[in-house]
This record gives structure tokens, C-alpha cells and sequence, in this order.
């Protein structure tokens, strides 16, 4: 009955030309107080959100990715092992330290996330490049590191979005894929419970151990 | 909060405010070379983004990496739709890279076709 009405009333303002290019402005203030309302620990307390780190970063001009150069000191990938999580930066990133992750299926291969190439598996030495390094390793049992990279290899191939909500399994962006990897196995990666996922929450979780840094 | 599938209703119903839109504007113009040239204004930054990569345009500014992001921004309302495609490659891109390009022209279609219609009915 209630879907019915609302049918109704989204019938007569789509049929009106006077109404229609409101619904969609409408419907976005209704969903953005839904995640405020939802999220108010995010908008009140922590000055470290994916959404304040955004936020700074555009008052001091940085909005991309970050640019930079490769330090020259060669990094050893030899110790890691299947489900560990790489990232990787360079200064002037917007939304952290990092603005890159994957996570390591063994053989020098890495599973993560690019617009142009989805969730796919690509060899770890480009993580070289970066000038901001980190090595990561989740402290949990083999059988959940294999579980939670089977999970993410499942998902080859998948869409990539940058502003991707941490919530549903359609689109990802590379922080998200390893998110939910390890969500599923019962280890929370992202101690803030933000919205949105970046690289920089990894470090930041206490289910990880540092194995190797570079970088400021 | 997480209202699965809510992403796609929002997709649909602005595909068919699209078409209303595009009813209404062919009623008021009855002209469908006008609003050809509206629903190519209206597509002209996707345009911008998708002759820039094809042609590798992109590559001559230090923008090249963002190209493709700022495409798939400019897609946001319908990205729901796409990511429903399948999880399959071609030619080493995935399915929805292809779709990000072919989605610019097709909005545009969905626009002008109820000009054609009303052409045609006259």
C-alpha cells in the first residue's frame, strides 16, 4: 500500500515538468542527512575521517594523487607473504600519506584496484616507484590471510570507483577490496568505522604490523 | 545504514527523467536539430574525456592519469547500471572501461529520440 503511494506521488512529480529537475536535489539532501545522521561520530569527533583529510587537503590545493620521485634506496619484497598489504604514495596526496594499496597473492603479483583496469592482478615491483612505501602484515592465521585473498581474487575484474562507499559489493576502489577481504574474516581494518576506506587506515589499524617503511 | 539496490532505483528512475526531459524539450522545441545540439552540449565534457583518451590526447598534459577518473565522475548516475555489466576483460581492460565510452553517446540518444519520435508521429 505505502509503495503504491509512493509510486503515485513519484508519478505525478516525474510527469511534471515544473517538479522533475527537483527529485534528484531533493533526494540528495534526504541521503546526505541519512549519512550525516548515520555517521554523526565521523562529523563531530574525528579530525582523522577520509572526509576531513579530503577537506584539508583542498584548502591547501592538493587534490590529486600526489606527485614526487622514487627514492633510490631498493626495497626487498622477499619476506612477505599472501596476504600482506602494500602501499604506496607520494607527497601532496590528498587523502593521506598513501594513496595506493594491494594486497600480495604471492609470486610478485599484487591484487588492486585502477580505473582504467578494475580489480586486477599486477606485478608488485611498481610499488618501487613510489616515494612513500609501506609494508604491512595483518596479524591473523594463514587460514584467514589465503581466505581473505581468495576473497579479493574472486573479485577480478570488477568495477573501480574512487568515491566508493565502503557498504555493497559492486564497485571498489583499492583500499575497499582489502577492507572487506579481511571484514569477512572478522578483522575490522579501519579503527575509525568511516565511511569510506583509504590506504592511510591501514597503518592506523591496530591488526597490523609494520615490516617496512619508507617515505617522511 | 545500507539499503542494497537503492543505487540502482536512483540509476533507473534518472534514465527516465532523462526521457521525460527529453519528451517535454521536443514538445517545447519541436525542433530535433536543436535538440541534437542540446544533448551534445549536454555530453560534451564525457565527449571531451573519452576523444582525449582514444586519441591519447591526455598523454600531452600532466592530467593523463585523471582522465579516466574524471569520466567515470561524470558518469556517477548511471555507474550503478554499469557495474551490474560482468566481471570480464577485453583486450585487457574490463567490460565497464568500454561502457564508460559508449554511455556518452547513448545519453545523448536517450535524450534526442523522443525528437525523432515526435518527428515522425508529425
Amino acid at each position: 500500500m505505502y509503495g503504491r503511494s509512493i509510486m503515485q506521488i513519484l508519478n505525478r512529480f516525474i510527469s511534471s515538468s515544473r517538479y522533475r529537475l527537483m527529485i534528484f536535489p531533493g533526494l540528495f539532501f534526504i541521503l546526505l542527512g541519512l549519512i550525516v545522521l548515520d555517521n554523526s561520530h565521523l562529523v563531530w569527533g574525528s579530525r582523522d575521517s577520509v572526509i576531513y583529510t579530503y577537506a584539508d587537503s583542498f584548502l591547501k590545493g592538493e587534490i590529486g594523487s600526489g606527485y614526487g620521485d622514487a627514492a633510490a634506496d631498493k626495497v626487498s619484497f622477499a619476506d612477505l607473504e599472501p596476504g600482506d598489504i602494500v602501499l604506496g604514495g607520494w607527497p601532496n596526496c590528498a587523502y593521506g600519506r598513501f594513496s595506493h594499496a594491494g594486497i600480495y597473492v604471492g609470486d610478485n603479483m599484487v591484487l588492486e584496484g585502477y580505473v582504467d583496469y578494475g580489480l586486477s592482478v599486477q606485478k608488485l615491483d611498481h610499488y618501487l616507484s613510489y616515494s612513500e612505501l609501506c609494508l604491512l602484515r595483518v596479524e591473523a592465521s594463514r587460514e584467514v590471510k589465503d581466505q581473505a585473498v581468495a576473497y579479493a581474487l574472486a573479485h577480478q575484474g570488477e568495477m573501480f570507483y574512487p568515491v566508493a562507499f565502503k557498504s555493497g559489493e559492486r564497485y571498489w576502489n583499492c583500499s575497499k577490496i582489502i577492507w572487506q577481504a579481511y571484514q569477512l574474516q572478522g578483522i575490522n581494518l579501519d579503527i575509525l568505522n568511516d565511511v569510506w576506506i583509504a590506504p592511510e587506515s591501514f597503518m592506523a589499524s591496530p591488526e597490523v604490523e609494520v615490516l617496512y617503511e619508507k617515505g617522511t | 545504514m545500507y539499503f542494497p539496490g537503492l543505487d540502482i532505483i536512483l540509476s533507473i528512475l534518472y534514465l527516465i527523467l532523462l526521457i521525460e526531459e527529453g519528451k517535454h524539450t521536443a514538445r517545447r522545441l519541436d525542433n530535433p536539430g536543436k535538440q541534437g545540439l542540446i544533448a551534445i552540449i549536454w555530453q560534451m565534457p564525457g565527449l571531451l574525456f573519452v576523444v582525449s583518451i582514444i586519441t591519447e590526447l591526455d598523454h600531452l598534459t600532466e592530467l593523463a592519469y585523471y582522465f579516466i577518473f574524471m569520466l567515470e565522475l561524470w558518469h556517477t548516475p548511471i555507474i550503478p547500471l554499469v557495474s551490474l555489466l560482468p566481471a570480464g576483460t577485453f583486450l585487457d581492460k574490463p567490460l565497464y572501461y568500454y561502457a564508460l565510452f559508449l554511455m556518452v553517446p547513448l545519453l545523448a540518444i536517450l535524450f534526442y529520440l523522443p525528437a525523432l519520435k515526435l518527428k515522425q508521429n508529425n
